[in-house]
């Protein structure tokens, strides 16, 4: 019995362990297979798990920083960008198109079924991004936002309206407007730069992208955010001075306007820095509004415009001559008839006789240069060419400047140093002619002309970016002598309407005729009329150019029609920057002002005659040129140069011509 | 008797210790939990105050872009005009804003140009020249206070005080 009893006990607790052993059997099984579960989703899915996790949770935005603001060289703002922003639809979000059209007409102003039309085609196409807005200001986005609070909706990001979204985007402005247009440039849309220091400088102001990677909870708030950015974008400073530019400016404005010029170039530089104080073309155009604008009016002539720089290129003549103690600006020279002939080309003008050197600058006779260009040579006349710094670009830091068209001397024809020593067979831009009068203003030393003063990172010191390059090119004393032989130029001879009230001026005056491409050849109506000049005459403080492309009224030559405007620019800004006045001051101005120019049928022929009866003699006494020239004499000798033809000449020798007749000057 | 006494004092030190224990899990997982919670609504407030400096940012780039246009030779020259001074009297731009500002003293200083004053109040000279372009059209200090005031969220006041003193 208790054998019985002993059994039975024994079987149950075989039994209990049995059953105790296959419960835990299937709790390990299911432990088991939830382990294998979890390392498979946490092992071999972990990537696609965390990233659909993520991407519920997470939210990447990429704005891009604001592009760097240009400054002058006083810290005013010359191009800056503002945030704005772009109302877009993602219609996949949106449920009635026309309810949306309504809400948003309200506050903008939208043909209501057209615009729901385009959204129900977006809809359709299923566009996840549909601009309805672009690049709207603070101001509107509030109304806006305001006016599309829907109460049903709920939203963690403004507008508080089902499948409406903003998109972060940036404008550029220009505050001045066209103030310095053609060196400030501008950019597109992307936030490329097309134009000016914008182009030349866009990696440097290119704003960074900034990644932003925000968790949001299930409401959509942002609770964690994580921002990912590259390197700040610089800010510009210019050596430009927005006041002289807008002297500049105005005078250039209206000295094309009163000679009814095509275009104007004027520059302002600073001889002993190199510094472009301003640079103005007209006319010009607002970067604010590029659309309907003329190519010409967008591109940088100052340096991208290349034209026979006439007789402002005898200071290269007159320089090498002096640099080789050829001459004192004192000593005479004989202009005999007026006329000489070079390797059976005769170049002609009206100064005959015995006259100094000085007096052969000052009334810019043509027979004199060549003299004294050919007494230089070509060697040494090719090598002051160069050293002043034509043929090569100046290296001023704006896009697409050209290098002007110079031969070498192995292309030069047998007249070609006769025509070169008065300002022909040579192309130059603007830029490079002012640089070489800083030249003789900074006693011979040329230092390379510059736009950019700074570049500013946000994070470290100032980087000053350009090294002043500075070469002596003639000896200061040379250069002294040339300033005087051109403060004649100014008292007694072509370019008295640049005189200032208070100060001394060096410069010289420059008329030459344009190439016609299409006829290949000179065009004796069309000019390109030039002063250059420097003040006080002792020590230049600034340096100043004026060329005029084609003016089309009255006298035409460089001291009628651009000295004027020179001596407007010099006078203010001299008196703007307290230079201590080197001449007595008159009580009456005696200063030219800049008023449209007399006609002068003789000094131009072929001339318009819009402003009525001024008698020759009248005329000539005004424009203090052509004293002892017969009336008939230059008009003939034009037409024997317009009939001249020269065919086969590509558009490279259009500044190469060479000389047929008697230059104005 | 004495053994089982000991026995129920020790299993009432047990019990006590797993509810201490417990209860500093328990208070563990809630201080956690708030902990969470609160770094979560922080991190909200923080979110909602970086985006308050972004429109901070944005608002003084608007007025500082406001006064360079308010500054422009044009506009310069345009409030010249229209307080009636030549722009010939001055040299420079600089200098006929100078000499518009003390017209605008003179004109102020005498009773008889009270009326022009309250006029000129009315409408403003930066208010009208930023009108005329893309940007915000208010003063800069009207637009600070406004923003301050109509926005529905909050702006720190510190974060105003520094945005006007950076624009100034």
């Amino acid at each position: 019995m208790r054998k019985v009893k002993k059994a039975k006990r024994k079987d149950m607790r075989q039994v209990a362990f049995t059953r105790f052993m296959l419960v835990v059997a299937v709790f390990v099984l299911w432990i088991g297979g939830i382990s294998v579960r979890l390392v498979h989703l946490q092992v071999t899915q972990h990537d696609d798990l965390r990233a659909k996790a993520e991407g519920l949770r997470t939210n990447v935005k990429q704005t891009r920083t604001l592009r760097g603001t240009i400054y002058d060289r006083n810290e005013r703002a010359l191009a800056m960008s503002v945030p704005v922003k772009t109302l877009y639809a993602d219609t996949a979000e949106i449920v009635d198109p026309e309810a949306t059209a309504k809400a948003i007409a309200k506050v903008i102003k939208v043909d209501v079924p057209t615009l729901k039309m385009q959204l129900t085609q977006a809809k359709e196409a299923n566009k996840r991004f549909f601009p309805i807005a672009k690049k709207l200001d603070g101001d509107l986005v509030e109304k806006l936002d305001k006016s599309l609070d829907d109460p049903a909706v709920h939203k963690a990001d403004l507008p508080n309206f089902s499948g409406l979204h903003w998109k972060d985007e940036q404008r550029r402005s220009y505050p001045n407007g066209s103030l310095a247009a053609q060196v400030v440039g501008f950019s597109n849309n992307e936030d490329d730069g097309k134009a000016g220091v914008e182009m030349s400088q866009d990696e440097a102001l290119h704003g960074a992208v900034i990644k932003r990677v925000q968790e949001r909870d299930r409401l959509g708030r942002v609770y964690d955010e994580e921002t990912v950015e590259r390197d700040a974008p610089s800010d510009i400073v210019l050596t430009i001075d927005t006041a002289i530019q807008n002297i500049v400016e105005e005078a250039l404005a209206t000295g094309v306007k009163n000679s009814q010029a095509k275009s104007g170039i004027a520059i302002a530089l600073d001889p002993k820095t190199g510094e472009v104080l301003a640079l103005a073309n007209y006319p010009t155009f607002d970067p604010n509004n590029i659309t309907d604008q003329a190519a010409s009016n967008i591109s940088d002539h100052a340096i991208q415009y290349v034209y026979s720089p006439g007789s402002t290129f005898k200071i290269v003549t007159y320089g090498s001559a002096l640099e080789r103690g050829l001459f004192r600006p004192t000593d005479m020279i004989d202009a005999g008839n007026g006329s000489i002939t070079v390797a059976g080309h005769e170049f002609s003008d009206h100064h005959t006789g015995m006259m100094t050197y000085a007096e052969a600058l000052a009334h810019s006779s043509n027979v004199c240069a060549i003299k004294t260009g050919l007494r230089v040579g070509k060697d040494d006349f090719w090598s002051m060419v160069k050293k002043m710094g034509f043929g090569s670009r100046t290296g001023i830091e704006l896009p697409a400047e050209t290098a002007g068209i110079v031969r070498s001397p192995e292309k030069w024809n047998g007249d070609s140093l006769a025509s070169m020593s008065i300002g022909y067979e040579i192309g130059v831009t603007a830029l490079q002619m002012t640089t070489a009068f800083a030249t003789i203003a900074n006693d011979g030393i040329r230092t390379q002309p510059h736009i950019i003063k700074e570049i500013r990172h946000s994070d470290e010191q100032p980087k000053t970016v350009t090294q002043l390059e500075q070469t002596q090119v003639v000896t200061a004393e040379s250069a002294r002598n040339l300033r005087t032989m051109m403060r004649a130029v100014v008292l007694d001879g072509t370019g008295k309407r640049a005189a200032l009230n208070g100060y001394s001026v060096a410069g010289k005056t420059g008329t030459a005729w344009k190439f016609n491409s299409a006829s290949k050849s000179v065009d004796s109506s069309k000019y390109v009329s030039s002063f250059i000049g420097m003040a006080p005459a002792d020590d230049p403080k600034i340096v100043v150019a004026v060329i005029m492309d084609e003016p089309g009224v009255g006298a035409r030559d460089g001291g009628m029609v651009s000295a004027p405007v020179f001596s407007e620019i010099a006078q203010k800004v001299l008196t703007s920057w307290n230079v201590p006045n080197d001449q007595p001051i008159k009580s009456e101005s005696l200063v030219a002002k800049n008023d449209p120019p007399a006609p002068s049928k003789e000094a131009v022929p072929g001339a318009k005659t819009t402003v009525p009866s001024v008698s020759q003699p009248e005329a000539k006494a005004k424009s203090g040129l052509q004293k002892d020239a017969p009336a008939n004499h230059k008009t003939k000798d034009v037409k024997k140069t317009t009939e001249k033809a020269l065919p086969g000449r590509d558009r490279t020798t259009a500044y190469l011509l060479r000389p047929r007749t008697r230059f104005e000057t | 008797m004495k053994k089982r006494n000991q026995s129920r004092g020790s299993r009432v030190k047990v019990w006590l210790a797993m509810l201490a224990c417990m209860t500093v899990l328990v208070c563990g997982f809630f201080f956690a939990a708030k902990q969470h919670f609160s770094s979560m609504d922080f991190g909200m407030k923080n979110s909602r105050l970086r985006k308050q400096i972004d429109d901070l940012e944005s608002e003084k780039r608007r007025l500082l872009l406001a006064r360079e246009v308010s500054l422009s030779a044009t506009e310069l020259k345009k409030a010249a005009t229209r307080v009636k001074l030549t722009v010939g009297d001055a040299v420079t731009p600089e200098l006929a804003s100078l000499a518009t500002t003390v017209k605008n003293k003179v004109l102020a200083a005498t009773p008889a140009a009270a009326t022009d004053q309250r006029s000129a109040t009315s409408n403003p000279m930066i208010q009208k020249t930023v009108a005329s372009s893309a940007v915000n059209a208010k003063p800069i200090a009207a637009s600070l206070e406004r923003s301050a005031v109509e926005r529905p969220r909050t702006v720190d006041k510190k974060i105003v005080a520094r945005v006007t003193t950076a624009a100034e």
